[in-house]
């Protein structure tokens, strides 16, 4: 993970924050500390994220919900961000096959933030909801 | 041992010379009555998971001052003018857990900090120590990184009234 940040410092401006940090300033206000919402207010990310991360429209979703596609943050740093919530405020095991987040993702689909949020986080999870 | 027990029986029966049962009763619910009156102190201690501390080896300042350091990007009233503290609500409200967050420098150790600045509510507007320095703080149209916002609105109790704001220290910002 850090020689991973390391890598992505060398290629692009040096991340401010560390992605905890990030979560604290940008994220944890609504979702708070352990990332499980308020029901009916604030989504949980602890089951969705990592199912979401595991398929094409899902992982497209995540990086278009208003909060992640019009934080202040950098791609770099919404990437890795995004990548230390999967790992670290997840109910669910990361299955295998999941990929890291990239600042390349993050930036093809978060100029096209979401109005309607959720009835599609509903169809991409299938009715649980959680 | 039989001394074991003469020791055992003639104090056992001073003491029941000296106490009605009914003494001992009372004694023992005004015993269990305290002790349920411990936890239901009307004070809100946090806001449901309570975020790591990681509290700063100096904490310079008056904390019902608005210059005080965690206050760098606060807009309200301050909870410790208010029968609360920086980090507690006064009694008869609520901590919204929905919170705006923002960073402030701690002139003591020279790092900066990620505060959250949880308000209060359920009580009409404290009305002391209005405080308003919006270090970090954007326009509305960010509403996530606004303190302009009633974070009442975010809490269980929907709108209930704001009354005033804490300043609790979430880690540091590095």
């Amino acid at each position: 993970m850090f020689a991973a940040l390391a890598a992505l410092g060398i290629a692009s401006p040096a991340l401010a924050y560390q992605p905890i940090v990030n979560f604290q300033v940008h994220c944890m206000g609504c979702h708070l500390g352990d990332g499980s919402g308020q029901p009916g207010r604030v989504p949980s990310v602890r089951r969705s994220l990592v199912r979401l991360s595991s398929f094409a429209e899902g992982r497209e979703y995540v990086i278009r919900v208003p909060g992640v596609a019009q934080s202040p943050l950098s791609d770099e740093e919404t990437a890795a961000l995004l990548n230390w919530m999967v790992r670290n405020l997840s109910d669910l095991e990361v299955p295998a096959g999941v990929a890291d987040y990239s600042a390349a993702e993050v930036a093809r689909s978060r100029h096209r933030p979401l109005a309607q949020v959720k009835a599609l986080r509903a169809q991409l999870l299938k009715g649980d909801a959680q | 041992m039989k001394w074991l027990d003469r020791v055992a029986e003639s104090s056992a029966r001073a003491l029941a010379r000296r106490t009605s049962r009914r003494h001992v009763l009372a004694g023992l619910a005004s015993l269990l009555w305290g002790a349920t009156g411990v936890p239901l102190l009307p004070v809100a201690r946090g806001a449901g998971t309570t975020p790591k501390s990681d509290a700063p080896s100096t904490d310079p300042g008056d904390p019902s001052s608005c210059e005080y350091w965690r206050h760098c990007a606060i807009d309200g009233f301050i909870c410790g003018c208010c029968g609360g503290s920086q980090s507690m609500c006064p009694p008869g409200t609520d901590m919204s857990p929905i919170t705006w967050i923002g960073t402030c420098h701690n002139p003591g150790d020279g790092h900066d900090y990620v505060i959250s600045y949880n308000d209060c509510c359920g009580k009409s507007p404290c009305g002391r120590c209005f405080c308003n320095r919006n270090e970090g703080d954007s326009s509305l149209f960010q509403p996530g990184k606004s303190n302009d916002y009633n974070w009442c609105s975010g809490n269980a109790k929907a709108n209930i009234p704001y009354h005033c704001s804490t300043a609790r220290i979430v880690g540091t910002a590095k």
